[in-house]
């Protein structure tokens, strides 16, 4: 579906969440490279491969989501970035905004909406 | 003067050092001078003594040749002998010292001259000395008598003239000497006695002039100081205070009278303004003379002060001027108020002065000047300000008027409103009081409308701030809704009412249709009021020549006479407040539509005769292309009026408004057509609910509490949102419209709420019903054939109830944290499957634990047992 094949990377504690959303991504045409349970693992699988797009959970122990991409942020030039959040609260939405994640998704998951913002990037990509 | 003055104390003390310097050089010089004479002296001294010492010596030779000669002991004539030789010796000594050092060209001749005689008688001498010594005392005498002695006498001849040259030379060195110092002593008595004489007069020339610039600085100082006391005075008006300067003047300066003078160069006059006076001399302010005839040409002309202390004596005795004064002395500089020339400060007499005027008096006419023309400026400003103050309390007074007009136009249908819908809460009201209740009620609530949207634009017009919008108009539409319109108004009143097009017209113009429709309504409406009986009919032409399009309206009505018709186009004008009250309206239209017309490159003229009917004709500008011109208009779409279709729609909307009312009021209109729909009431709460949902469409009210519409369209756009945003807007101003696109909105519709642009609004976003599928469509839908996901499923299912017993057991033991841990994981992975609602409860039960609050925990608890419990109940493969 996507030419060329977009790589994402997920990160979310739950396992179950993570499967699903890999499935979702799979449909999709996304090339899963890289899962991550917590803060520390993103950091770690970024600095040995690149992905285009990555899907953040803000709700993991320890290090937030919202920690990770300030962390992100801090480090150079970052890849998408896409919260995502089992509720969405302002606070949330204003600081992921402010640090630089490019979308806001919440759970439960929709196909279209996870499309939506895959198109989205495909777009700002080729422009 | 200053300068000469300067010059010559300058040349004094050159003269002073010059005199000073060769004093010294020439001291320097007689010590030197003196020094070698000394020395001179000394050499001489040395060279004499010497010669005395060779005399001496040649003598005490020639005796002690003698006394040997005449000794007959040997032994004695060998002492006397080496006495001999030692005389001999001294004489060498001498001789040789002599002609080494000292002889000069005088002297060397000289001694040429005895040297000859010197060796002889050394030699004859020698010889008598061996005569001796061979005891030939005869001989030796005989030698001694024929030879020695006349040479020795001769030699003591010469020897003595050397010695008396010598002398001489001395003598006449020592004479130079007191010659010289003499000379030296009366130089320096006199150059000595110049430069002190030069010196007191220098000083005495220094010492007078610094205490004549003292006194003048200090006399100056003292006038300043005096003026200054009189300008800061307090108490006095600008021109009392002008009046003391110029008599405090006429005291410095000793001068009769002071005045002000405005100089009008076109006239050629000059006027009196202010004037003071010391005595009985007047110049009365207000005075004008021809400016030829007054000293101020003079001034004014040459643009540099005027000072003559006896006129009789000055080049202007011939001038005819102020003859009638006959003034005999007068001093004058140019005023200038604001940077440019306004006319002369002024002092004269009728006596000449005595001193002329000096620097310092000008500079002091000068400085009253300055200030004078300071402070004509502020009295000009005065009275400009009373002047702007007049005129803005005129208008602050205008608009008070204004203001107590409006309140009243607007309480009038207000209080009908409010009193006929009181009236409705009656229950023992009839039925035709009901009606008539509504009817007035909405007519009240129509007029009303149109007086607020009148003050709108009056106000909007005077601020400069009405925008009028330059598309294409059609004028087979815009006339065409004009007509319904008016139609129905005129066979109200039995009126007939057409629209009459002059072919050829152009198809579309460049204008405004909502401004110019209210142009032609305000025309019309007006026509169909004032006429009692008869036709409005409203002619529409088009003018090539000046690209204008005409449209006159013209009705047989009452009419007007030239005095109302003059009145006419101002709001709130006698005429219009009268008629306002027999025929009603809003008192402003007119002045409004002439704005609005102005506005769109045109205007309105009138024409009109009492009792036969008027004539308004409003032009406006078609635009800058050429225009398509037809020979008749197309039928128009017929515009349905009334009946308003509600269509039937599905999905989910969701309204962020924070006013109860308007909630009330979309609910009412959304309900009609089978949407749901949600409402939060402030735009926080829209972004947290718009994420967290997918909603078919988002109506979002601009102004909001907490964060308004256009924050949240942008913030929903930032964070990725693509879904459908309206923005609801009272402002129908084109840069709002913008700014609500500009924001991220899809559309806007404008308050108050056109039902039939809303429902349009609607259908286009939504779906309708009969198409809808499930009223949730499952977002997994496309997954739900796939085995892996299937599995998933399987496996979130069969995990389900490991996870309830999780639940209840935390929650019974009342461990928060694993309660927590479970009801996240729950939350993440329900809606992900398929059970979004299990999500939901637990996403509740979440937020609530991780803010501490316990007290609902049991209810949450069961919620999602019922919820877990359903769904495995639903799915086969359940455990």
């Amino acid at each position: 579906m996507m030419h060329p094949k977009i790589s994402a990377l997920i990160a979310d504690d739950v396992v179950a969440s993570r499967e699903l959303l890999r499935q979702m991504l799979a449909k999709l045409g996304v090339d899963v490279a890289a899962i991550a349970s917590d803060g520390p693992q993103v950091i770690t699988k970024l600095k040995s491969q690149r992905v285009d797009v990555i899907f953040l959970d803000i709700d993991m122990p320890g290090q937030s989501g919202l920690d990770v991409l300030r962390e992100l942020g801090a480090s150079g030039p970052m890849p998408w970035v896409i919260m995502v959040s089992g509720h969405s609260t302002m606070d949330n939405i204003k600081t992921a905004i402010d640090l630089g994640a490019k979308g806001f998704v919440v759970k439960p998951y929709s196909m279209a909406k996870i499309k939506q913002v895959l198109e989205r990037f495909e777009s700002e990509r080729s422009a | 003067m200053k300068t000469t003055s300067k010059t010559v104390v300058l040349a004094g003390f050159a003269a002073l050092l010059v005199l000073l310097v060769s004093l010294l050089l020439i001291w320097i010089r007689s010590v030197s001078s003196t020094m070698d004479r000394i020395e001179a002296i000394a050499r001489e001294t040395r060279e004499q003594e010497l010669m005395f010492t060779m005399r001496d010596a040649a003598h005490k030779r020639a005796l002690s040749l003698f006394r040997m000669v005449s000794m007959d002991d040997p032994f004695e004539r060998d002492d006397e002998y080496l006495k001999f030789k030692e005389y001999a010796g001294e004489f060498l000594g001498a001789r040789d010292e002599l002609l080494a050092k000292f002889l000069d060209k005088t002297e060397r001749p000289l001694w040429e001259r005895v040297a000859p005689s010197v060796t002889n008688g050394a030699m004859v001498q020698n010889q008598a000395i061996e005569l001796i010594q061979a005891e030939r005392f005869n001989d030796a005498h005989r030698l001694l008598h024929d030879n020695v002695m006349p040479i020795q006498e001769s030699v003591m001849v010469q020897l003595t003239d050397m010695l008396r040259v010598a002398q001489d030379t001395v003598q006449r060195e020592v004479q130079n000497t007191l010659d010289n110092n003499r000379t030296t002593f009366i130089a320096i008595v006199l150059l000595g006695s110049g430069a002190v004489v030069i010196g007191a007069l220098i000083a005495f020339f220094v010492i007078r002039r610094s205490s004549s610039a003292e006194f003048a600085l200090l006399e100056q100082s003292q006038r300043l100081q005096m003026l200054y006391a009189t300008i800061s005075s307090t108490g006095l008006t600008l021109e009392e205070q002008i009046n003391a300067i110029l008599k405090k003047g006429c005291e410095f300066l000793g001068m009769e009278a002071g005045s002000v003078s405005r100089v009008d160069r076109d006239a050629k006059s000059s006027t009196s303004v202010y004037a003071c006076s010391v005595s009985d001399l007047t110049f009365l302010p207000g005075t004008v003379i021809p400016l030829q005839d007054s000293y101020c040409s003079f001034v004014v002309n040459s643009a540099s002060p005027v000072a003559l202390a006896q006129i009789a004596q000055s080049s202007y005795r011939d001038h005819r001027s102020c003859s009638p004064a006959a003034l005999e002395s007068y001093i004058a500089v140019q005023l200038n108020v604001g940077g440019t020339l306004y006319g002369t400060v002024s002092f004269s007499a009728r006596n000449p002065r005595p001193a002329p005027f000096n620097v310092r008096d000008i500079e002091l006419v000068q400085l009253i000047a300055s200030w004078i023309g300071v402070t004509v400026e502020r009295v000009i400003a005065q009275q400009e300000l009373s002047e702007a103050k007049e005129a803005a309390e005129g208008a602050s007074r205008a608009k008070s008027a204004f203001v107590a007009n409006m309140s009243h136009e607007i309480r009038t249908p207000l209080t009908a409103i409010v009193g006929y819908a009181e009236s409705l809460a009656d229950p023992t009201l009839t039925a035709d009081n009901r009606t008539k209740a509504v009817k007035t009620v909405i007519r009240s609530g129509q007029h009303l409308a149109q007086i607020i949207n009148d003050i709108l634009d009056l106000s909007k017009i005077e601020a400069g701030q009405l925008q009028v919008e330059r598309i294409d108009m059609s004028l087979a539409e815009v006339f065409t809704e004009v007509e319904s319109v008016m139609t129905m108004q005129a066979r109200d009143k039995g009126l007939e009412f057409k629209i009459n097009f002059f072919f050829p017209l152009p198809e579309k113009i460049h204008s405004d249709p909502m401004r110019f429709k209210q142009i032609l309504l305000n025309l019309c409406s007006n026509a169909i009021k004032f006429t009692p009986t008869g036709r409005v009919d409203v002619n529409v032409s088009f003018d090539f020549y000046s690209r204008r399009l005409l449209t006159r309206v013209c009705d047989t009505g009452i009419g007007m006479t030239d005095e109302e018709k003059r009145r006419l186009f101002k709001p709130f004008s006698q005429t219009d407040i009268s008629n306002t009250r027999r025929f009603g309206g809003t008192g402003l239209g007119l002045w409004i539509s002439q704005q609005l017309a102005a506005n769109l490159g045109g205007g309105i003229d009138c024409v009109s005769e009492k009792d036969v009917g008027s004539e308004f004709e409003v032009w406006v500008d078609i635009g800058d292309r050429v225009p398509n011109l037809v020979e008749a208009f197309a039928a128009p779409t017929p515009v349905s009026v009334g009946a308003v279709v509600i269509p039937a729609l599905a999905g989910y909307i969701l309204l962020a408004e924070d006013s109860p009312d308007i909630q009330d009021l979309i609910a009412f209109y959304t309900n009609r057509t089978g949407v749901k729909l949600e409402v939060v009431d402030n735009g926080q709460k829209a972004v947290e609910r718009a994420l967290t949902r997918d909603f078919d469409l988002i109506l979002m009210d601009v102004q909001m509490p907490v964060m308004d519409g256009l924050s949240a369209t942008t913030l929903l756009r930032r964070s990725g949102y693509a879904g459908v945003i309206v923005s609801l807007t009272a402002n129908a101003l084109r840069e709002d419209r913008e700014k609500c696109l500009a924001a991220g909105a899809n559309e806007f519709v404008s308050k108050p709420i056109d039902v039939g642009m809303f429902y349009k609004t609607l259908q286009k976003y939504l779906k309708m019903r009969e198409a809808a599928a499930a009223p949730q469509p499952n977002p997994l839908a496309d997954l739900n054939d796939d085995p892996d996901f299937k599995d998933l499923v399987q496996k979130f299912l069969s995990g389900l109830p490991a996870m309830l017993k999780e639940v209840l057991t935390t929650s019974e033991q009342k461990s928060w944290e694993s309660l927590r841990s479970v009801i996240h994981r729950l939350k993440g992975l329900g809606g992900g499957f398929g059970y979004p609602e299990i999500s939901e409860a637990a996403a509740v039960l979440h937020e609530e634990l991780r803010n501490g609050v316990h007290d609902r925990v049991d209810e949450r608890v069961a919620e999602i047992r019922r919820l877990i419990e359903s769904a495995c109940a639903d799915t086969p493969h359940a455990a």
